[in-house]
């Protein structure tokens, strides 16, 4: 008998088990866990403005907007709009000093000899025997708008696969982008594991207004001065139609609910990018020798490899040491075919102050390594550039540099379904060698979020 | 000024803080489903704010050679 009604309870216990894994996924969201309140509308407003030594740098806006359906039990749909405004001065790869360049934009006849700030004399009369001295700013001016649209809808198949596919794309005056992505989560081990894999495909064009310039193709150049063979100043860089660029990523993650007051993640990610991979706006300074004074004399188009491969090792922890307080760390490793590794880590801690409001300061620091053929300058006499290279960039973002980011987030509670979030931050970045200034930027968001 | 001294240091420190977390203050637990009260919390989400992730992931993604990590998507513009 007492055998029996053991039976019976352990089959209770069971029921009731089998009853909350259905009803408790590894990690919900908001509005997962409220399944009464089925629209989310997500609302963001930044502010981010780039300041260096010298004088103010890139300065954005970004709009966005986010709303989320839960159209079923099943079925939920995310569509999101961006708008942004981006204005300023942008490094452009040659080094940051007042150099002259000197072009024959100017029929004057003959040439003149300059006297160059440090020192060097030199003719600056070209083949034409026209002469002109321009000063070539190392940061150049741009002003662009980007409007861009995305598309989601998740998919529940059963009681433990959820399907996600999503559209995007992107207008710049510039540049456009095209976005298609998919992903599959699979809950097992009683919801304490979810398996994710995925997949996205991005066919970007870009189109500058003057057109795709020859990589390694003359911008500026003085003939009279420059001793590299492999470069001919007649012969100005050519300009050619829009160039496209394919970006797929694979991805593969695993979550799991290490504790009652833990969860981890850790991620493998791999891109393949091929086509125009080269930025049209870049360019690289070709210097003479420093022992005659070390003069900027010729200004080239950047050029990068055609094909890319990226993959990272992500890992995450969020960890409760109380009901009051959350720690969210993160590390990623990244390499690619291009020679670059870089490690990043973020961490934030979020504060409940009282039951409505919470501060959360956050800390980010990213270290990375230099492409195979980044550089900061040509240097005439440099017996690494006695041949023509294959590829060059001087943009710090394929160099070696690093970055560190500290910043405050105050959140509150609005009425019974709203959130309301501002946070300030400072990134700044410091580059190798000293040719470019350290940079300084400010990153103000506040966040409005409602659900009805 | 440029240090890469200082950012390898601060990388081993957050190293450090996250195997000792890692390691000995989260022991890991077989948790059942009942027990998961404290992590159905809006903050105990892996990504606690969507758009707040989302605007990072640009301006990181345009101003480093390193990109995403944590899902599939991002970029799209051409600031990089």
């Amino acid at each position: 008998m007492q055998l029996k009604k053991s039976k019976s309870i352990r089959q209770k216990l069971a029921l009731a088990t089998s009853t909350l894994l259905v009803a408790a996924p590894v990690h919900s969201n908001a509005a997962e866990a409220t399944q009464a309140e089925k629209t989310d509308i997500d609302i963001s407003g930044l502010y981010y403005s780039e300041t260096d030594e010298v004088s103010e740098r890139v300065t954005v806006n970004k709009t966005q907007a986010v709303i989320t359906n839960q159209l079923s039990e099943e079925s939920k749909v995310k569509i999101g709009f961006i708008y942004d405004t981006m204005s300023g001065a942008t490094p452009n790869g040659r080094i940051a000093h007042d150099g002259r360049i000197f072009v024959g934009s100017n029929n004057q006849g003959g040439g003149v000899t300059v006297t160059t700030a440090s020192g060097f004399s030199f003719n600056t009369a070209n083949s034409s025997g026209s002469s002109d001295v321009q000063i070539v700013p190392w940061k150049t001016d741009f002003s662009d708008n980007r409007l861009a649209g995305n598309f989601d809808w998740e998919y529940a198949l059963n009681n433990t696969m959820k399907s996600t596919v999503g559209f995007g794309a992107s207008f710049e005056n510039d540049y456009d982008s095209y976005a298609a992505s998919g992903k599959v989560d699979w809950d097992i081990n009683q919801r304490r594991t979810t398996l994710s894999a995925g997949l996205s495909y991005n066919n970007d064009t870009v189109k500058p207004a003057n057109g795709i310039p020859e990589g390694l193709g003359v911008l500026n150049c003085a003939s009279d001065v420059i001793d590299l063979e492999w470069l001919k100043c007649g012969e100005k860089a050519l300009f050619y139609k829009p160039a496209e660029k394919i970006v797929l990523n694979y991805f593969l993650g695993i979550t799991q609910v290490w504790n009652r007051r833990t969860l981890v993640q850790a991620n493998y990610s791999l891109g393949d990018e091929s086509g125009y991979l080269t930025d049209p706006y870049k360019q690289l300074s070709v210097l003479l020798p420093d022992d005659v004074g070390g003069e900027e004399v010729a200004i080239l188009y950047e050029r990068r490899p055609d094909e890319r491969e990226t993959q990272s090792l992500y890992f995450k922890i969020v960890h409760l040491p109380t009901d009051k307080h959350t720690a969210y760390l993160s590390y990623r490793y990244f390499w690619d075919n291009w020679d670059i590794t870089a490690h990043t880590a973020d961490a934030r801690f979020r504060l409940d102050i009282n039951p409505k409001s919470y501060l959360q300061p956050h800390f980010r620091v990213s270290y990375q390594t230099a492409a195979f053929f980044a550089d900061q300058k040509i240097q005439v006499g440099d017996s690494k550039y006695a041949e023509k290279p294959d590829y060059f960039s001087a943009d710090h973002r394929v160099n070696e540099q690093g970055t560190v980011t500290a910043g405050l987030k105050y959140g509150r509670k609005l009425g019974k379904t709203g959130d309301f979030g501002v946070r300030v931050e400072q990134m700044r970045q410091y580059y190798k060698g000293n040719l470019l200034p350290d940079m300084k930027a400010w990153i103000v968001q506040v966040l409005l979020s409602m659900r009805y | 000024m440029y240090d890469k001294k200082n950012i390898v240091f601060y990388l081993k420190i957050f190293l450090l803080t996250f195997f000792v977390i890692q390691g000995t203050g989260c022991a890991y637990q077989q948790v059942k489903p009942w027990h998961r009260d404290i992590l159905a919390k809006d903050s105990a989400q892996l990504i606690p704010d969507a758009l707040e992730y989302e605007a990072d992931e640009h301006i990181y993604f345009s101003k480093e050679a390193a990109k995403g990590g944590q899902g599939v998507g991002g970029g799209g513009c051409g600031c990089n």
